[in-house]
């Protein structure tokens, strides 16, 4: 899901880096005293999720876990996330510096949306609450490959084309996701609900 | 809390393995620029389009489509430094910088034409003893080359994962730091 350095064009690295700043500066804001702890530790399973590869067919994929930090930081998942990719472009050369805005708005776009889309359903009972979970991981996945493809339109690839191949590319995870995300938060909501209603 | 700890420990634990990213090495083989590319898991890069440039100018001096096993073979462009880059789609880039070692590429491959023509009883003197011995060199050095230039891709050690933790745990003190100031 990391868009490489040197591919994308100037106005796109511009306007991902000023979305991703604004969105830093919000989620930051909006983390209270209590929960700085909680985002920095799921801040860090998205950091070293990357580097974890579950062999699916023909290739390999790895968790990203965005969707489950939506759910469970709410704005607080964009400087998460934001921070995990920086640290990830310095220790392991995924992405880059000019491209981390672009990266970041990627990832942590999608997790916000289906984090707060989802949000509303938690209180509702097992049932909903599980839907609600799975969905949140398995579309948050989805529509990072799609704002990837639609990234790299900058760039001479087709659009249709390009989000095509990401989003078969990604199923397999959408789906692992999907479970990852629903199997985390209906424990967490068991064990401990308290951290579920972070804003 | 302690669920997320142990969250994160179980993940530590788990195999690292390189994710979307495309490393990119390239060794000189027998006058020719050997170029190799791979994903994450050492998975190989198959028909990416690789384009060898020169660095500063950014003038193109060769190109090619690596193979099944990722692999490309380039004419080794003149001396000097250039930089080697692989395309996938995708948002997939590598590239390398290559350092070309001219003497060889230049003078080996008119030697053999030489030794057949004077048949079996050929004699040969100093220089071009000299030659022969720097092409055999340069066969057994091949692998070497490979595996240097293999070892000198980064990859992600123990170090790295555990240093990126601490920063974000110290990053989030510094937070919380910042806050406490902020309201006291």
């Amino acid at each position: 899901m990391h868009i490489s350095e040197g591919i994308l064009a100037a106005p796109v690295l511009l306007c991902g880096a000023s979305l991703a700043g604004v969105g830093t500066l919000v989620g930051l804001r909006s983390i209270n005293m209590d929960r700085i702890m909680t985002v920095a530790i799921l801040s860090s399973a998205f950091f070293v999720a990357s580097l974890i590869h579950v062999p699916i067919g023909p290739g390999s994929v790895h968790l990203l876990l965005s969707g489950l930090m939506g759910v469970m930081l709410g704005w607080g998942c964009v400087p998460a996330i934001a921070a995990a990719l920086l640290l990830q472009a310095v220790f392991f050369q995924f992405g880059g510096f000019t491209v981390l805005g672009v990266n970041i708005v990627i990832m942590a776009g999608p997790a916000l949306l289906c984090g707060l889309l989802v949000r509303p359903f938690l209180g509702r009972g097992e049932k909903q609450l599980q839907i609600a979970a799975f969905l949140a991981g398995f579309v948050s996945i989805a529509l990072s490959a799609l704002l990837m493809a639609l990234a790299l339109i900058s760039t001479d690839q087709q659009f249709w084309l390009t989000a095509k191949v990401v989003l078969f590319a990604h199923l397999p995870i959408m789906v692992v996701e999907g479970l990852v995300t629903m199997f985390v938060v209906r424990f967490v909501h068991k064990v401990q609900p308290d951290m579920l209603e972070g804003r | 809390m302690k669920f997320l700890l142990l969250f994160l420990l179980i993940m530590v634990a788990a195999t690292p393995a390189l994710a979307h990213r495309l490393s990119v090495f390239a060794y000189e083989e027998q006058g020719q620029l050997q170029v190799e590319s791979f994903f994450s898991g050492n998975r190989p890069a198959r028909n990416c389009e690789v384009v060898v440039t020169a660095e500063g100018s950014g003038e193109n001096l060769a190109q090619s489509i690596t193979d099944e096993a990722g692999r490309a073979t380039l004419p080794c462009p003149s001396a000097g430094k250039m930089v080697v880059s692989v395309a996938c789609g995708e948002g997939h880039r590598g590239q390398w910088l290559y350092t070309a070692n001219d003497i060889q590429a230049e003078v080996i491959p008119s030697l053999d034409a030489t030794l057949k023509d004077q048949g079996p009883a050929a004699q040969v003197d100093e220089s071009q003893l000299r030659l022969l011995i720097a092409q055999e060199l340069d066969k057994q050095l091949a692998p070497i080359r490979r595996q240097l230039a293999l070892n000198s891709t980064q990859q992600p050690s123990l170090q790295d994962i555990l240093g990126g933790i601490g920063y974000l745990l110290g990053l989030a003190g510094l937070v919380a730091y910042l806050r406490t100031r902020q309201k006291g």
